[in-house]
């Protein structure tokens, strides 16, 4: 019997400490942060790529730690799969403000869950940075709570048009592009741009996610005979468009220029080296400094994708924030990511409120050409 | 008229797709009275099948095909002799409603399981033969060319052979089959095994064009199923005129009507067609 207290005692003390831990007010000397990406579907390559680089800078600063009042943390990551769809999006960032208690949002890397989780982010007073989200209004009007570092749509599309029609020098042009908020929104802001220019688009079709069947788009583009094709969407769409355009010779008389994804190694992977050889892309990177790009092949065997710079620029973002304003009040936080200048991977990165903009970075892209399978940067 | 030609072409080798499954899902139904949509499923597993064959084992496109085939008939074969044999109609009245369930909660599972398994990132099936016709690569136009061959090998299958005669006795007359001594057991495992191949035969046929991915059977089931009322149950001809008939139809109202509605095209006609000849084209319903 006496025995048999004691053991009682021991496990009923060791439930309290385990319990203990567990609660929030014994929490470790951890800061939670969240991750909410497609790590599955067609849009899996940038969930995948976003967490390496994620993870890269994860060890970064939790090597030194991060100093808040005197006392250091590590961070850690909690991380949901968004599958590229709205509701679960949403649902990610419920759990993650309401049980998780993050202090801070990373993701997501798709325009239309961007869209969705934009304002929750002002709701729950949590600051939120989208990895790679392209469409305008993510940030145009934009939210108090919601960063983004990449150029959108219609930031590129000024900047990146008078290359192409410099380089080209096209007369028509067409679009086929994926039914969602990136697609039509890229689409639209070069269509303008090109109008400036005086290039008409013939030809404008659209497709639902995860088609692979494009003959019947690719024949009107044949027919109507233009000199170049801006094809957007993920890029197993895109190997199909490329490998498809090649067989029915839409390839012979018109340039092909993809979407930021089209000029990741993702897409030769697909669509092999032959169907991409030649076509064009654009593109959010040129270089990388030469010892990232070797700590990413030996760590993951992988190639360099643009997904794995985001990632790493934004904990680091995060991280400088809650430093520089010493406090882990997301409000506090979201105040400091205001304040932010600094020279990281892809860029500068300084939010600013600027045309409609808010808490958006300026970046200018660039052009890359296909060739043997390797990615070519133009000037 | 190059877009015509064109289009043409590309409704005749997709069309051909519809045929092949509608093949195997017409003569299931015409003797067992179940629309088989589980074939959708085994159209998917016979794809992936496929493609682990030729990038797994390495082998040839041919044996890939064999690969898919056998592993469709094997599914299809399994799924009549275990799961729907339970439910036949002498069992109690109402059965055929609970192969039906079956039917549709197998598919389900099965393309649902091939989505935990493998994910619905596409998985892209290595070219088998380089070149092209006309516009057409010869791995596009070895679709249509494989789905006639197949056509003629059940036709005279079902025509000039014994097992042929009873199956068209079954579907003619179940209940008079039976009487003369024919086997339903063997007929109903022979023409579920059919219909598996066809499906198998088809998804191989067509993943190195569009890729293999876990909902790549949901289309052409529906389209199939379409191609087997607008044809009436009728004849093996009848179903690949329709099925051929049907895809140079939504290939031409995709590109002369609306490319949005392309997969609509299939319904609409089967709704206007129900409307005139109730009896389906070739109908002996």
């Amino acid at each position: 019997m006496k025995h048999f207290r004691k053991v009682m005692l021991v496990i009923t003390v060791m439930a309290m400490v385990l319990l203990g831990l567990n609660t929030p007010g014994f929490a470790a000397k951890g800061i939670k942060i969240g991750y909410t990406a497609p790590f599955t579907g067609s849009a899996a390559e940038f969930g995948v790529n976003g967490w390496r680089g994620i993870q890269l800078a994860l060890e970064e600063i939790n090597k030194k730690g991060v100093i808040v009042g005197g006392k250091k943390y590590t961070i850690e990551i909690k991380r949901y799969d968004s599958i590229c769809t709205p509701t679960d999006g949403v649902a990610n960032v419920r759990k993650l403000a309401m049980q998780d208690r993050v202090v801070a949002i990373l993701g997501d890397h798709c325009s239309s869950v961007c869209v969705a989780i934009g304002p929750l982010c002002d709701e729950f007073k949590i600051p939120g940075i989208t990895i790679e989200c392209a469409a305008d209004k993510v940030t145009k009007p934009g939210h108090e709570f919601y960063f983004r570092m990449r150029p959108s749509v219609g930031l590129m599309a000024p900047l990146i048009t008078p290359t192409i029609v410099e380089k080209f020098k096209p007369k028509s042009a067409a679009f086929l592009v994926v039914n969602d908020d990136y697609g039509l929104g890229l689409a639209s802001a070069i269509a303008t741009e090109l109008d400036k220019f005086g290039v008409k688009t013939v030809v404008d079709e659209t497709f639902e996610r995860g088609n692979t069947d494009f003959t019947v788009y690719l024949a009107k583009i044949k027919k109507a005979k233009v000199d170049i094709l801006f094809y957007i969407g993920v890029t197993p769409e895109g190997a199909m468009i490329l490998k498809q355009a090649k067989e029915f010779g839409v390839t012979e008389r018109t340039v092909l220029i993809g979407s930021e994804e089209m000029g990741e190694m993702e897409l030769v992977s697909l669509a092999g080296p032959e169907a991409a050889e030649g076509t064009y892309a654009v593109s959010l990177w040129g270089a990388v400094p030469a010892d990232f790009a070797e700590r990413v092949e030996d760590r993951f065997d992988a190639p360099m994708h643009y997904a794995v710079i985001f990632g790493y620029d934004a904990l680091h973002v995060v991280a400088r924030a809650i430093e520089s304003a010493q406090s882990l009040d997301p409000v506090k936080i979201k105040d400091a990511m205001k304040k932010i200048d600094y020279e990281a991977l892809e860029g500068r990165i300084k939010f600013e409120n600027f045309e409609g903009y808010r808490n958006q970075c300026r970046f200018v892209p660039s052009l890359i050409q296909w060739k043997d399978g390797e990615r070519v940067p133009l000037k | 008229m190059e877009i015509f030609l064109m289009q043409l072409g590309s409704g005749l080798i997709i069309g051909s797709v519809y045929a092949l499954v509608a093949l195997g899902l017409n003569i299931i139904w015409s003797i067992t009275d179940i629309p088989d949509f589980a074939q959708g499923s085994f159209y998917v597993i016979a794809a992936y099948a496929g493609y682990f064959a030729v990038t797994l084992a390495g082998v040839p496109f041919l044996v890939a095909l064999l690969v898919g085939m056998c592993v469709g008939a094997a599914m299809s074969f399994s799924c009549e002799r275990f799961l729907y044999r339970r439910w036949r109609e002498r069992t109690f009245r109402g059965a055929a409603r609970v192969q039906l369930l079956c039917a549709i909660a197998l598919f389900f599972l099965f393309a649902n399981a091939a989505n935990a398994i493998w994910t619905s990132k596409a998985k892209i099936f290595p070219a088998y033969l380089k070149g092209s016709l006309l516009g057409f690569s010869y791995m596009r136009i070895n679709v249509l060319l494989a789905a006639i061959i197949l056509f003629v090998l059940v036709y005279l299958f079902i025509m000039k052979t014994k097992m042929g005669k009873a199956i068209r006795a079954a579907s003619m007359d179940l209940g008079m089959a039976q009487v003369l001594g024919i086997n339903i057991d063997t007929v109903n495992s022979i023409v579920f095994a059919m219909g598996g191949a066809l499906s198998g035969a088809a998804a191989v046929l067509v993943s190195p064009l569009y890729s293999v991915f876990p909902t790549m059977g949901d289309l052409p089931l529906l389209k199939a199923l379409v191609v087997v009322i607008l044809g009436g149950f009728g004849s093996v001809a009848g179903i690949l005129i329709c099925g051929l008939g049907l895809g140079v139809a939504e290939a031409f109202g995709a590109t002369y009507i609306s490319s949005a509605y392309q997969h609509g095209f299939a319904f609409f006609v089967l709704i206007l067609t129900l409307l005139l000849r109730p009896k389906g084209l070739f109908g002996r319903v």
